[in-house]
């Protein structure tokens, strides 16, 4: 019943659906007004893009395109502000590998966020990069507190560090890159986006560094971090969710969504869905992952396109909208992220909003 | 969800969360708590979860004698953090 709502209502009929209709009724036109709101604001967003100067043409010493980083020593303890600095921007290599570790996964995060997405740190406004490794005492994570990035050094059983792996960092920075962006609520389905784009760009911060393309890549999070106690390559597969290790429980698809009250309602589980679509996008499309899908995805932040609560379809339709706006309606990248969203079972045909945003 | 052993005189612990997403659980009987770990999960059961303390940190759910706590990684009380060193090596 929703694709018949979707695209050709006149707004008065909008607003009496909103008022009197079924709560099935209410929501698909919400949705629809919702992807009604994000074309107008893509118009303006491509308007505004094109009016632009390239931005890298300003880049330079004390300029835009330019990383800084100091990576701190929390000295074992869970110290949040810590002070006793590791490794400046520009010093020497610590003594510290994984003070060395961090400085370097963060320089490479930054070049792939100022290289191919023109953005200049968390809030492109080249926000310094603060990390703090050796958080907590045999800590087994890693997680953004909003101001600064904390690297345990695991237990040494179940992790044996985080810093050691590019994406995991790429991961963490990125939770910043929502929060300025899209600022999506950590709970259910709009915290397992939130996580799905920490991995997504955490994934491509790796493909890019290596060179590989969505082909070649492994599309694995935590590659070489687990410890003895865990069995198996990494702990998410973007290619194949649920096969990482022993125990991995994510879905690839809505069937096998997971209602938990635990893990703020499995935020790092459900994100299997939308990791999925994002590989199937980024295969389909072919080359390298980076250049279409993660402009798409990303698209998406920086048009601010989805409320903080959004749901999974919501998330789905504003990246078909976003493909079709940067590549043209029906064109192969457009087909490529809506049949992948089909394919996870997020979005049926008549929820795809391809007729909708051909108009544009 | 795992049901206490022996008619609740445990206290099961569930850590979920963090950036590996694993919900790892624990157990301690209620009797080897210290007097003030046992009053700060006491304190806190049955209340409203706080939201999230944020991306990738730990969710803690205290469970004792059919009631639970659910307890965010930078909400946990200072009395309760020689308990969780003590879970240290525990979680499963």
């Amino acid at each position: 019943m929703r694709g018949c709502i979707c695209q050709i209502v006149p707004p008065h009929v909008f607003e009496r659906i909103l008022r009197t209709g079924s709560p099935e009724a209410r929501e698909a036109a919400m949705d629809t007004l919702s992807v009604d709101h994000s074309i107008r604001l893509m118009r303006a967003q491509n308007a505004a893009l094109a009016a632009q100067p390239v931005r890298r043409a300003i880049a330079g010493p004390g300029g835009r395109g330019v990383v800084h980083r100091t990576i701190f020593d929390a000295l074992h303890r869970n110290d949040q502000q810590a002070t006793h600095v590791l490794r400046d921007e520009g010093q020497q290599e610590s003594p510290d590998p994984s003070a060395n570790q961090a400085y370097d996964a963060l320089g490479d995060t930054y070049r792939f966020y100022w290289d191919v997405l023109t953005r200049d740190s968390i809030d492109d406004a080249g926000m310094s990069l603060l990390g703090e490794v050796h958080f907590g005492r045999r800590y087994d994570n890693a997680f953004w507190d909003g101001r600064r990035m904390m690297f345990g050094d695991g237990s040494g059983t179940m992790f044996t560090g985080f810093t050691s792996a590019i994406e995991v960092v790429g991961h963490e920075l990125t939770h910043g890159v929502t929060q300025a962006t899209i600022n999506l609520l950590y709970t259910g389905q709009s915290g397992a986006l939130n996580e799905s784009i920490s991995d997504v760009f955490g994934c491509l911060v790796k493909q890019y560094k290596l060179g590989q393309s969505a082909d070649e890549a492994t599309w694995l999070i935590g590659e070489g971090i687990l410890g003895p106690a865990m069995h198996g390559v990494a702990l998410r597969s973007m290619k194949a969710p649920g096969t990482a290790f022993d125990g991995d429980e994510q879905p690839a698809t809505m069937s096998g969504y997971v209602n938990t009250t635990s893990d703020n309602g499995g935020v790092h589980t459900n994100s299997g869905i939308p990791n999925h679509a994002f590989y199937l996008a980024a295969t389909a499309i072919g080359g390298n992952a980076w250049e279409r899908a993660g402009r798409i995805w990303y698209h998406v932040m920086t048009l601010r396109a989805v409320p903080p609560d959004a749901q999974f379809h919501t998330f789905a339709q504003a990246t078909v909208i976003a493909a079709s706006a940067l590549y043209g309606p029906g064109s192969t990248e457009a087909q490529a992220v809506a049949d992948a969203w089909g394919q996870v079972g997020v979005l049926t045909a008549s929820q795809m909003p391809t007729a909708a945003s051909s108009g544009s | 969800m795992t049901e206490g052993i022996a008619g609740g005189d445990e206290l099961e612990v569930e850590r979920s969360g963090g950036f590996g997403g694993l919900t790892l659980r624990a157990s301690v009987p209620v009797a080897a708590l210290e007097t003030r770990e046992r009053a700060a999960i006491e304190q806190r059961l049955d209340r409203a979860p706080a939201p999230p303390s944020g991306p990738d940190r730990f969710v803690y759910r205290f469970r004792m004698h059919g009631r639970e706590a659910v307890v965010q990684e930078d909400a946990v009380p200072v009395e309760l953090q020689p308990l969780l060193d003590r879970l240290a090596d525990s979680w499963r």
